[in-house]
């Protein structure tokens, strides 16, 4: 079991790729605080992992508030005694076009994708440094190394996410404390149910992946978990882009290649 | 005084397309250039055109003494070498699965020893001279994201990239400045498939600015990187591609997202 023992906090553990994160480390022996603003949600995920065996508590919280993001921390020190690795999850989306975006809607997606992820990775991260370990993951999107146009502050607040997975890495790093980055494609979740429950969306969102399909919670949530674990001992500072390679897709959809007179059809599938 | 007065350039693959608009308009601009390419009939044309203070040399970049002759030709002719852009290539493309090792090494060789093999020749002149200089070689936004079909293209290009930025590290204390562009697409005889109408219309469409780039987009920035505009500027990368190389989510179908 990749994480026996250890103590791991999800914000947005309610939910989608955090709770997939929840279940799959509390199957490799995690003890799991699930922190969400959605206590119903997260009682659904406190189900899962108890059937894995593990331990969870629910903090109901507002990530994007400090003295919640502090109880965060001091409650799952109070339950488990101490906290080895968080994944910042949590996230609400507010798309717009950016001559339309209001500063309430920007605030907000700046609040919970980045501000809250400071404030999270703060607070459980002083407990961290303080032990002399830990592993902190940030979800960050192929958003946050594309521009996601029409999605509002999406785009910023992932980039932003890259970023302070790198700084975490690089001021924690000696201390035992490894700052990194999960990067997604596509995957169906509730936030994303609305695109996909469109087939012809759901159809053509596949085929724009060199893969040929979207991706799953889960095989965000493995990435998730090896970071969180000692075999990524040495990762630090790092993306990684889980996202059947689309982010480097671009050139799949460049219509036309005749060079030497011989059009060559290019489809990745 | 013009831009380039009394400054004097070497273009590889000068006979048509990037290279040929960027050594027009060098000489427009006050300089005199040395056009490097194996294709003579096309070169020599070129440096008619361009008038006195253009030249042809026939030359394979992919041989180091070809490009030695390239840089005493133009000290000869010119009385120095300040600049090079190294513009040559020749394309293999092609299926990785059934790319040949001939097909792998003529892009290699013409690509990147040839970016190589130049930028060593006129950079040991230079540093023997103790004369400032700046070197541009042409990378492509397939060495930053994959272009699939393309054969070795995309791997010369990004290798391309590496070498511009180690080339300038090493030579940075020297005074010669040496970065890479990138450019998208851009319609060239290289990409003459943007004859096809059809082909154009899709090219411009999945650029955010809505064309493709034109030889003199390049050599716009061509001729900033060389000029003392840039003279803090070593080690780096441009994109000019209008945007293109950062839009891989305009390709995902539907924005539904309540
Ligand atoms: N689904 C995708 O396609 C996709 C792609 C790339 C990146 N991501 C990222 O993965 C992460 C999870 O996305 P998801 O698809 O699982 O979303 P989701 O909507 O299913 O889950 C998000 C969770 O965050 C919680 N939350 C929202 N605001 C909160 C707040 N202020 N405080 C505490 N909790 C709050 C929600 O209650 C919910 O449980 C996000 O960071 C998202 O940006 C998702
Ligand atoms: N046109 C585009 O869309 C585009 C896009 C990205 C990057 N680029 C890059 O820009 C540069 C110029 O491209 P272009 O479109 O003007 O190409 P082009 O084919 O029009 O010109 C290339 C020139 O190189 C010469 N050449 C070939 N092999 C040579 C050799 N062994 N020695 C000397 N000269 C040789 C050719 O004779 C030709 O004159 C290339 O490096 C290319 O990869 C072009």
């Amino acid at each position: 079991m990749m994480l026996k023992g250890k103590t791991i906090i999800v914000t947005g553990g309610a939910s989608g790729i955090g709770r997939a994160t929840c279940v799959l480390a509390a199957s490799e022996g995690a003890n799991v605080a699930i922190a969400d603003i959605n206590k119903e949600l997260a009682e659904e995920t406190q189900g899962l992992v108890e059937a894995e065996g593990a331990k969870a508590i629910i903090i109901e919280m507002d990530t994007s508030k400090a003295a919640d993001a502090k109880r965060m921390a001091d409650e799952t020190v109070k339950a488990f005694g101490t906290i080895d690795g968080i994944v910042c999850s949590a996230i609400k989306l507010k798309p717009s076009a950016l001559e339309d975006l209001s500063e309430e809607d920007w605030d907000m997606v700046i609040d919970i994708g980045l501000k809250g992820y400071f404030l999270c990775a703060q607070a459980a991260g002083r407990v961290m440094l303080e032990q002399g370990s830990g592993s902190i993951v940030f979800i960050s999107s192929i958003g946050g190394v594309q521009a996601y146009n029409g999605a509002g502050a999406y785009s910023v607040a992932k980039a932003g996410a890259i970023m302070l997975g790198n700084l975490v890495g690089v001021e924690w790093g000696n201390r035992g404390v490894r700052g990194n980055t999960v990067a997604p494609g596509q995957i169906p979740t509730p936030m994303t149910a609305a695109m996909f429950a469109d087939p012809e969306i759901a159809a053509g969102r596949a085929a724009v992946v060199p893969m040929g399909r979207v991706g799953e919670a889960n095989e965000i949530a493995e990435a998730c978990v090896w970071l969180l674990s000692d075999r990524a001992s040495y990762v630090n500072a790092a993306t990684i882009k889980v996202d059947g390679g689309q982010a480097e897709s671009k050139m799949m959809h460049t219509p036309g290649r005749n060079w030497g007179g011989k059009k060559i059809q290019y489809k990745a599938n | 005084m013009a831009r380039f007065d009394s400054k004097i350039c070497i273009v590889t693959g000068g006979a048509r397309g990037i290279g040929e608009k960027t050594a027009e308009m060098f000489v427009e601009q006050g300089g005199k250039v040395v056009i490097g390419d194996n294709n003579e009939e096309l070169g020599s044309a070129v440096a008619d055109t361009i008038g006195a203070d253009a030249r042809f040399f026939k030359m394979d970049v992919a041989d180091p003494a070809s490009c030695q002759a390239a840089v005493d030709f133009t000290v000869s002719e010119f009385g120095g070498v300040d600049y090079v852009v190294n513009s040559a290539i020749a394309m293999a493309p092609g299926a990785l699965k059934d790319l040949s090792p001939e097909d792998w090494n003529k892009v290699i060789s013409i690509g990147l020893t040839g970016t190589f093999l130049m930028s060593q020749a006129a950079g040991r002149w230079m540093i023997d001279q103790g004369r400032k200089g700046s070197i541009v070689n042409l990378s492509s936004i397939g060495g930053i994201t994959p272009y699939g079909m393309s054969g070795a293209y995309s791997t010369v290009k990004a290798a391309v990239i590496m070498l511009s930025k180690h080339l300038g590290i090493e030579w940075a204390a020297k005074g010669i400045r040496v970065n890479a562009i990138m450019p998208g697409h851009t319609e060239t005889p290289l990409t003459s498939y943007l004859q096809d109408p059809e082909i154009k219309k899709g090219r411009s469409e999945v650029t955010p600015l809505q064309r493709v780039g034109q030889p003199v987009d390049i050599a716009n920035a061509i001729l900033f990187l060389l000029s003392d505009e840039a003279d803090y500027i070593t080690s780096t990368g441009l994109l000019i591609d209008g945007g293109l190389a950062a839009s891989v989510m305009n390709h995902l179908p539907g924005r539904k997202w309540d």
